[in-house]
């Protein structure tokens, strides 16, 4: 029953090249939550950690899947004396593969959304991310010192298609040159040659694939633009699970546990913290 | 499932202009890459024998790589030498390009399959090369290719599409835009492949008409 769903997703997901809100809408009623009791009586959690998002998930030298992510479920499932199971997700896949029961939790920083929360349930906050202006220090058509230098028919902006910064450059910087190309590779080499001056996008998404271009002088603004908040996702319904990884997260927090695994792979600490919230 | 078109049609006008891009674009390569071809098949008959393997030399190099890869390297490989064009410059050039050489095999096979006889009347009558090409030749192989020739112009015409790789705002690159704000995805898209297909009917029957009118083609238009 579960396979024929999922199979039923992926055709589908292929045919139309689905974004994962759009797959997960179409699916919210078919899969059953797997309970808490499931985990508990297998000992067993399995974790969906997307590895093409470094550094939250990253293939480490033997191949394995490791990352900011991996750190958080291998704590939780610590905590609540389980066995971790990492799957491997994507990010068009991670809500069907939810849906589908193949995973009783996601990570990847997928963003609390509206239009997500219709589909599955969110944990308290895990992290943040925030969104920056990123530049170069020179090379620019005019010099980009605050958010507010880009409203300027002068100033040639670039985006991957669909990133948050798009709607904030249309609300504040309408004036700007905006090109819209399709991933992140493409993105940096635009900047890189100069076909831009800066582009707006949440910090944690440009760390690594600034360090791959190392002779360009990259800058980013002090000023954090929002703030977009991120908790670990169950399915839709499961609140036995969401229940308990709340009370673990709230642990989490306090202890230090999450600020240290985020310096450990970002190198600096959250832009926007969490606050430690007893209530929930 | 439950599918939304109430949630997508207001996109249609950015959609129809996207189309109206799309459609422009196909068209300025078209023309232009027909010039390339008549020049290129004109040589491979008539030129000299160097001249002839740089005609070969393009022709192979064109239709042996995508054509993806063709204006990647225009996109970002250029910018390396201090060439940086703007995101149309680099899909048009290399849609160009990639259609002239095309063209170029698909006139070829009209020069050779001119009646070497009428050609010599032509010499008979005292005709001019150029009036040659005019009045015998040209008739020929209009006639003669315009089944190729449209669908070559249909394929470009649906190869537009891949501008959106380049942020060049056509018909897919909105599609993609809008999918990206109301994951209904499968709205969006059947919606777009209606376009293009209204598109390219259009197309279907304008050729039939433009050939029947000043060629007297009679070749079936779908």
């Amino acid at each position: 029953m579960t396979d024929n769903i999922y199979q039923h997703i992926s055709r589908r997901s292929l045919v139309a090249g689905l974004a994962a809100g759009a797959a997960a809408s179409t699916m919210g009623m078919d899969a059953l939550a797997k309970p808490l009791a499931e985990v508990l009586s297998t000992k067993k959690l399995r974790a969906g950690i997307n590895p093409t998002l470094p550094p939250f998930g990253v293939f480490n030298a033997q191949n394995q899947i490791d990352g900011f992510d991996a750190d958080i479920a291998r704590e939780i499932a610590r905590l609540m004396k389980v066995e971790l199971e990492i799957v491997q997700v994507g990010s068009p896949d991670r809500i069907p593969f939810l849906q589908a029961d193949r995973i009783d939790i996601v990570l990847g920083a997928i963003t609390r959304t509206v239009e997500r929360a219709l589909v599955i349930d969110y944990t308290v906050p895990l992290h943040t991310q925030s969104v920056v202006v990123l530049t170069k220090g020179s090379g620019t058509a005019v010099p980009i010192n605050k958010p507010s230098d880009l409203a300027n028919a002068q100033v040639k902006l670039v985006q991957v298609r669909g990133t948050v910064g798009i709607p904030w450059i249309q609300a504040n910087a309408p004036q700007a040159q905006l090109t819209l190309l399709d991933n992140y590779p493409d993105t940096f080499r635009a900047l890189q040659q100069g076909r831009a001056d800066a582009m707006v996008d949440v910090l944690e998404s440009v760390v690594v694939p600034m360090k791959n271009f190392p002779g360009v002088p990259w800058k980013v603004l002090d000023d954090v633009l929002a703030s977009t908040w991120v908790g670990i996702g169950v399915q839709k319904g499961n609140t036995t699970l969401k229940d308990v990884l709340n009370v673990v997260l709230f642990e989490m927090h306090k202890s230090g546990f999450v600020a240290t695994a985020w310096e450990k792979w970002f190198g600096v600490p959250m832009k926007t913290p969490v606050p430690v919230n007893p209530m929930f | 499932m439950q599918l939304q078109y109430g949630q997508v049609v207001g996109y249609i006008p950015d959609f129809l202009t996207g189309a109206a891009i799309a459609l422009g674009l196909a068209f300025v390569a078209f023309a232009l890459g027909m010039i390339i071809g008549l020049t290129g098949a004109s040589i491979n008959a008539y030129g000299p024998r160097p001249a002839r393997l740089v005609i070969r030399a393009y022709v192979s190099f064109f239709t042996n790589t995508p054509q993806l890869v063709q204006i990647f390297f225009l996109f970002f490989a250029l910018p390396e030498f201090g060439i940086l064009l703007a995101p149309i410059q680099a899909v048009l050039i290399g849609m160009t390009l990639n259609a002239g050489a095309y063209l170029t095999e698909i006139q070829r096979a009209g020069f050779q399959s001119l009646p070497k006889a009428e050609i010599e009347a032509a010499e008979t009558l005292g005709f001019t090369r150029l009036q040659t090409i005019r009045h015998v030749i040209a008739p020929h192989i209009v006639k003669a290719l315009y089944p190729s020739l449209s669908n070559q112009y249909i394929i470009m015409t649906l190869g537009t599409s891949m501008a959106a790789i380049f942020g060049v705002e056509e018909l897919t690159a909105r599609a993609l835009n809008a999918n990206a704000i109301s994951f209904r995805s499968i709205e969006i898209f059947t919606m777009t492949a209606g376009i293009y297909i209204v598109l390219t009917i259009v197309a279907s029957a304008l050729l039939y008409g433009l050939g029947r009118g000043l060629f007297r083609v009679t070749a079936r238009a779908f």
